[in-house]
């Protein structure tokens, strides 16, 4: 009889040998690649509202052919729908350098850039923009007219401070695996080595 | 070389049962049954010899049907087929995840039955083959703008060695169920991770590979016995 148990015994112990499938596993990359021939052109982001300001802005952004240039222009709307400008910032970006495919703190994958800043200016679109400006001594300075563009850059506007002339510009670049659209960084909340840490939510189309 | 290995595991995965069954007419001794005992007898404790059973079953591998017949009182010789398909779709933080799994198994078994003693009756070990037909893959797309973020493809191998052990009743009126816990061994899976706009973090990783790995099998099942 002990002779059957242990027999069972043999087989229980056999099974227990059973660790389950032998796993292997493959990782590919699909991510598409940023390159100067995809850059180069006009991208457009769609009107995006601030119901709590009740206002709404469109940004569009330029890389020349070489895509060493970028141009961006983001207006800002009285309207939630993108009709009545208010004021228009435009950043202009020098010497632009894409570098390697890399990832966030959230597993985004992206690219790095640097750039050099060009200019960054105001512009109000209305007088009555333009006076409020001045009231309010906007960026320190009290010489905004309507239909003007100002240099902010290096200036301390409310609480966003611009980057000064030639200074260098670290930013990302995230595209979809099917090339319909690109996203920004969010410069305004950067890491250490000067890149930002997460991307903006907004698409840019071509 | 492959081949030889199987059929090495095949002889050490059976050896136990045949030993078994060697041993119940080596060492058995003759067995004088009163006729005032035989009358006790209840239906569970007859021989089952040249019997036949089948009926449903719920396990982690699926739902299905089992059927066995018995080539002695104490050996039976079992199939079963059983199939789970999975579909679920969620999402956090503008996510999208779609998953699908699709599992089918044939499992063909020999069980051994311990019949000798009254609080072993029943108790079984078996040990198989599985042919398997077993996959899955997951998405993750933005919700917004449709962007596939990432996907996973689960496969597993067609082929794999199951054995077990379990309790099985058969009551006076045909009615049987039993419970069996099985093991398997000597497959494989591959998961294969594509990363569009997302990569896969080792920990994300390791917990999927973690969840997806089906090594043991509770069946639950309930049938009669003829």
């Amino acid at each position: 009889m002990m002779k059957r148990y242990l027999m069972l015994l043999t087989l229980i112990i056999f099974m227990s040998t059973g660790c389950g499938d032998n796993l292997s596993t493959s990782t590919k990359d699909e991510s598409a690649s940023v390159t100067t021939d995809f850059l180069a052109g006009t991208w457009t982001a769609e009107c995006v509202d601030n119901t709590t300001a009740s206002t709404s802005s469109e940004t569009v952004l330029v890389f020349s052919a070489a895509a060493d240039n970028l141009s961006s222009t983001s207006t800002n709307y009285s309207d939630l729908n993108c009709v009545t400008q208010n004021f228009v910032i435009r950043k202009t970006l020098n010497t632009l350098s894409l570098g390697s495919k890399s990832t966030t703190d959230q597993y985004q994958i992206m690219t790095k850039y640097t750039a050099v800043v060009s200019n960054i200016t105001l512009e109000p679109k209305t007088s009555d923009i333009a006076t409020s400006l001045n009231t309010d001594s906007y960026c320190g300075s009290t010489g905004w007219s309507s239909g003007a563009q100002t240099s902010i850059a290096g200036l301390t506007c409310d609480s966003i401070t611009y980057k000064a002339q030639n200074a260098a510009y670290k930013d990302l670049i995230q595209i979809n695996s099917e090339k319909t659209f690109i996203r920004l960084g969010n410069t305004t909340n950067l890491g250490s080595r000067g890149y930002p840490k997460t991307l903006y939510t907004v698409e840019y189309f071509k | 070389m492959i081949r030889f290995r199987v059929f090495l595991l095949i002889i050490l995965l059976f050896s136990p049962l045949l030993l078994l069954a060697q041993s119940e007419s080596s060492d058995a001794e003759p067995e004088v049954v009163k006729p005032e005992e035989a009358s006790e007898m209840q239906a569970d404790e007859k021989d089952r010899s040249g019997g036949s059973e089948g009926g449903l079953f719920y396990s982690t591998w699926g739902i299905g049907v089992q059927g066995g017949y018995y080539y002695t009182n104490e050996i039976l010789f079992g199939g079963d087929v059983s199939s789970q398909s999975t579909s679920s779709s969620g999402g956090s933080s503008g996510t999208t995840i779609e998953v699908e799994t699709n599992i089918q198994t044939v499992n063909a078994y020999a069980r051994y039955y311990l019949r000798d003693l009254e609080f072993t009756d029943g108790l079984f070990g078996q040990a198989g083959l599985a042919f398997r037909n077993w996959n899955g893959k997951g998405t993750i797309t933005e919700e917004n703008t449709k962007a596939k973020l990432a996907s996973i493809k689960m496969n597993w191998s067609p082929m794999v060695l199951v054995t077990g052990v379990g309790w099985h009743k058969v009551w006076s009126f045909g009615m049987s169920t039993s419970i069996s816990y099985n093991f398997s061994a000597g497959g494989s899976r591959t998961v294969e991770y594509t990363e569009n706009m997302l990569r896969f973090s080792d920990a994300i990783k390791s917990n999927l590979e973690e969840n997806t790995d089906f090594p043991t099998n509770l069946v639950i099942y309930i049938g009669y016995s003829f």
